[in-house]
């Protein structure tokens, strides 16, 4: 059967349907409307879903005739509280959100894949599991379906995120960190407040805190191999009220990046002994608080051959590209991790295009994608699905 | 004349009075009851009041009729927003307010140097003029004074502090440096946004405002001579919106403190210095804003300083001296000393025995009565004796 062909049926419809989420974005666990046209279009095409994931997510199920495994694959439908600055037809009709990530285009990707695995049954090996999640932006929704049993009976996952760094009609498939964790934490410096022109009689937890900034840098240039990655940024730093206060108590609050599961483990443990010690140097008293948001996303090889090989014939093997790991996180490293051997694989189809002024960062409030490229990302869905499955 | 006699003659008249101001006490620049109370006071005395619509505090003058010089005695009237915590029967009744910082004892300080110099005024030539000002909590009340011209005419000025670390009823005559220089700056540190997780796409401010700050520290510790006071506090360090983005603009606000006109002079450009160095190493920008606010009360007028001298040790002998330490914080009195001769002294207010033991700006800070009767002689011998020289 030829993939490609059947998503050429639904090319416009995949158009269309990327259009209408654009034009009616949701912030992360208020996708309601989202879940709901979802949930609209699979049952036109017959397609039996559960609702799966804090009452917003939709888990749908195609089962082949014949037998064969089972692949989750999945696409996320949250917008950003981002300020449209567009000139479309399309536009956002909500002022201060909007689609500024392509999660449109990826539920519309994923609508696409639907339909093309629904019209395929016949020659369709084992079970395909169509995860549409809410919230990715904040790290929630891949855990909310996992939770709710979304995994149950999964050997691999699949996931795809149009990426407007790389050129549209192309696209990055590669095995290993693909994109990084990311983690935010909070330091309290507490000193003894008191009059500026007595820092005898004080201690400052002005001069702590930026002692704890910089020796906090060599975390990164002096504890890890320059070969892992590792990013630990201070956010924010609010300490002191006045001028001529010596400043009682504050507070850092940052994030860290990085790709390697050993760093993870040890990220929190080394900042948290130079914070400390920095503190203790200073006479000032230090809480550390730590939050892992998500874990890197990590391509494991043998399912990334799978995937790569699927792109080469949806793509062409001249159109698939390298592209530098991301420093950006995806909670699709949750649904990766609870694959039976992190068999799982994300790939970058390519949505720039001067002709499209489509090549704007993600997030942005100018972000656009080639729509032309579209179709293929729904065909590469059902083509992974179909190779992995019959293996 | 016996000016200690005629000082323990009122010396139930200055406590009734410091009793009074301290259980009404306002806060700076709205010291209006305060100064129509004091003009009664002085008026009770027949002394010409010079009072403004548009500013609190007032100007008496003591005219002996005679040629001479004229010697400006000067007390400060506000008080500080703190809740008062002194248990004393003449508690503040405004609420929040109290005199916390003893200006209510020099206020009745130089009441009662009023009434003994009135007394002695025949004896005098030349004026005596009383200055009770407004708003020396905020450094910059005598401001209002100079620029009216009001010191035109005046050929010194004494004034003192009464102090919560000092033994009651000791006087410090000491001459040289006694209090700090004030002078605030900013520090705004500037550099390049991005996301949180790609550092060298921008430059981070936060990074480089602690080195700022680090930086300020070692000209400090190395830079400066050890033997010259000196204090660089950054009191604030604001910068960043979210945990996730590198931020490009901080705020860093502080204070320094120093007794060294030289070395107040140069400090800008070093600590701009620092600054612009220590940002521009992670690829930022510093801009050092001055604001200076009060120059150091040194008592370095050589007559002054003997004058002080001869009159404390005339009412109350060498024992009745004590040492102080100079102290790191500020008076605008010395803008008054940038324009005439001026001393500064200090008296004692802590008592042990008496449980009178906190510090000025605390809500328990009270003094020893027994100190007033002398700060009055004290400020009243100073007038006679340089009147008369």
């Amino acid at each position: 059967m030829n993939i490609l062909e059947i998503a050429k049926k639904y090319e416009q419809y995949i158009i269309d349907m990327r259009r209408h989420f654009h034009m009616n974005p949701e912030p992360s666990m208020q996708e309601y409307e989202t879940s709901k046209r979802v949930q609209e279009e699979l049952d036109k095409m017959g397609v039996e879903y559960v609702v799966c994931g804090n009452g917003i997510g939709v888990l749908a199920t195609i089962k082949g005739a014949k037998p064969g495994k089972t692949v989750l694959l999945r696409a996320d439908m949250d917008a950003l509280t981002v300020n449209e600055e567009n000139d479309l037809p399309y536009k956002s009709v909500k002022e201060g959100v909007m689609h500024a990530c392509g999660h449109d285009a990826h539920t519309a990707l994923l609508l696409g894949a639907a339909q093309i695995l629904k019209d395929m049954k016949d020659e369709l090996c084992g079970t395909v599991k169509l995860a549409f999640q809410p919230a990715e932006e904040i790290g929630k929704g891949a855990l909310a379906m996992i939770a709710e049993g979304a995994m149950e009976g999964v050997d691999a996952v699949f996931g795809q995120h149009i990426w407007s760094g790389v050129e549209s009609g192309k696209i990055s498939i590669q095995p290993g960190p693909r994109m990084a964790s990311a983690a935010q934490y909070e330091i309290k410096v507490q000193g003894k407040g008191g009059h500026g022109a007595m820092p005898a009689e004080c201690i400052d937890a002005v001069t702590c805190s930026c002692a704890i900034v910089n020796s906090m840098q060599t975390v990164v240039s002096r504890e890890f191999r320059p070969n892992d990655a590792v990013v630990v940024t201070v956010g924010t730093v609010n300490v002191g009220t006045r001028w001529n206060v010596i400043a009682d108590n504050g507070s850092l609050t940052g994030t860290t990046r990085c790709y390697d599961t050993t760093v993870l483990k040890e990220l929190p443990e080394r900042m948290e002994r130079i914070a400390r010690g920095i503190g203790e140097a200073y006479r000032c008293d230090v809480e550390f608080t730590y939050e892992d948001l998500l874990g890197p996303t990590v391509n494991h090889p043998e399912m990334t051959a799978v995937a790569a090989e699927a792109a080469k014939k949806i793509y062409g093997e001249e159109n698939l590209v390298y592209m530098d790991a991301t420093t950006g996180g995806e909670d699709f490293s949750y649904f990766i991790e609870a694959a039976p051997d992190n068999m799982g694989a994300f790939a970058f189809p390519g949505v720039g295009s001067v002709e499209w002024d489509s090549c704007h960062a993600h997030h942005s409030p100018k972000f656009k994608v080639d729509e032309s490229a579209l179709l293929k990302g729904a065909a590469l869905y059902a083509q992974v699905a179909a190779d992995f499955n019959c293996r | 004349m016996d000016i200690r006699a005629l000082a323990e003659k009122n010396r139930d008249y200055i406590i009734e009075r410091r009793r009074y101001y301290h259980q009404h006490p306002e806060l700076s620049f709205k010291e209006w009851e305060t100064t129509k109370t004091l003009k009664a006071d002085l008026e009770a005395m027949g002394m010409e009041i010079q009072t403004f619509e548009d500013y609190p505090g007032l100007i008496a003058t003591l005219d002996t009729g005679k040629p001479g010089r004229t010697i400006m005695l000067r007390s400060d009237i506000d008080a500080l927003p703190v809740v008062e915590g002194t248990g004393l029967e003449f508690c503040s009744v405004n609420e929040g307010v109290m005199h916390a910082c003893g200006h209510d004892a020099h206020m009745a300080m130089l009441l009662g140097a009023a009434r003994i110099l009135t007394e002695v005024k025949d004896e005098l030539c030349g004026k005596v003029k009383f200055i009770l000002q407004s708003g020396e909590e905020h450094a910059c009340g005598a401001k209002y004074y100079i620029e009216h011209g009001l010191m035109e005419g005046v050929d010194g000025i004494f004034g003192m502090h009464i102090w919560g670390t000092v033994d009651a009823p000791y006087i410090c005559v000491e001459p040289g440096k006694r209090m700090a220089s004030c002078d605030n700056f900013t520090i705004r540190v500037k550099g390049k946004q991005t996301h949180g997780s790609s550092p060298h796409l921008g430059h981070d401010a936060i990074v480089a405002a602690s080195n700022v700050v680090m930086g300020l520290q070692g000209f400090v510790s190395r830079k400066n001579d050890p033997t010259n006071p000196l204090v660089v506090s950054v009191g604030k360090f604001h910068g960043g919106n979210m945990y996730n983005i590198i931020c490009n603009d901080v705020e860093l606000v502080g204070t320094i403190r120093t007794y060294s006109r030289e070395l107040r002079k140069e400090l800008e450009a070093e600590l701009r210095a620092i600054a612009e160095h220590a940002a521009a190493v992670y690829g930022c920008t510093a801009e050092f804003e001055l604001s200076p606010m009060l120059p150091a009360v040194i008592n370095d007028n050589e007559e002054m300083n003997q004058i002080a001298m001869d009159a404390a040790v005339k009412l109350y002998g060498q024992e009745g001296l004590t040492h102080m330490d100079s102290l790191m914080g500020s008076e605008d009195f010395s803008l008054f000393m940038e324009q005439v001769p001026g001393f500064f002294a200090f008296i004692g207010a802590k008592n042990a025995d008496k449980g009178i033991i906190y510090s000025n700006h605390h809500e328990k800070f009270t003094v020893d009565e027994d100190s007033l009767e002398r700060g009055a002689a004290l400020a009243a011998q100073f007038a006679v004796d340089f009147l008369n020289k």
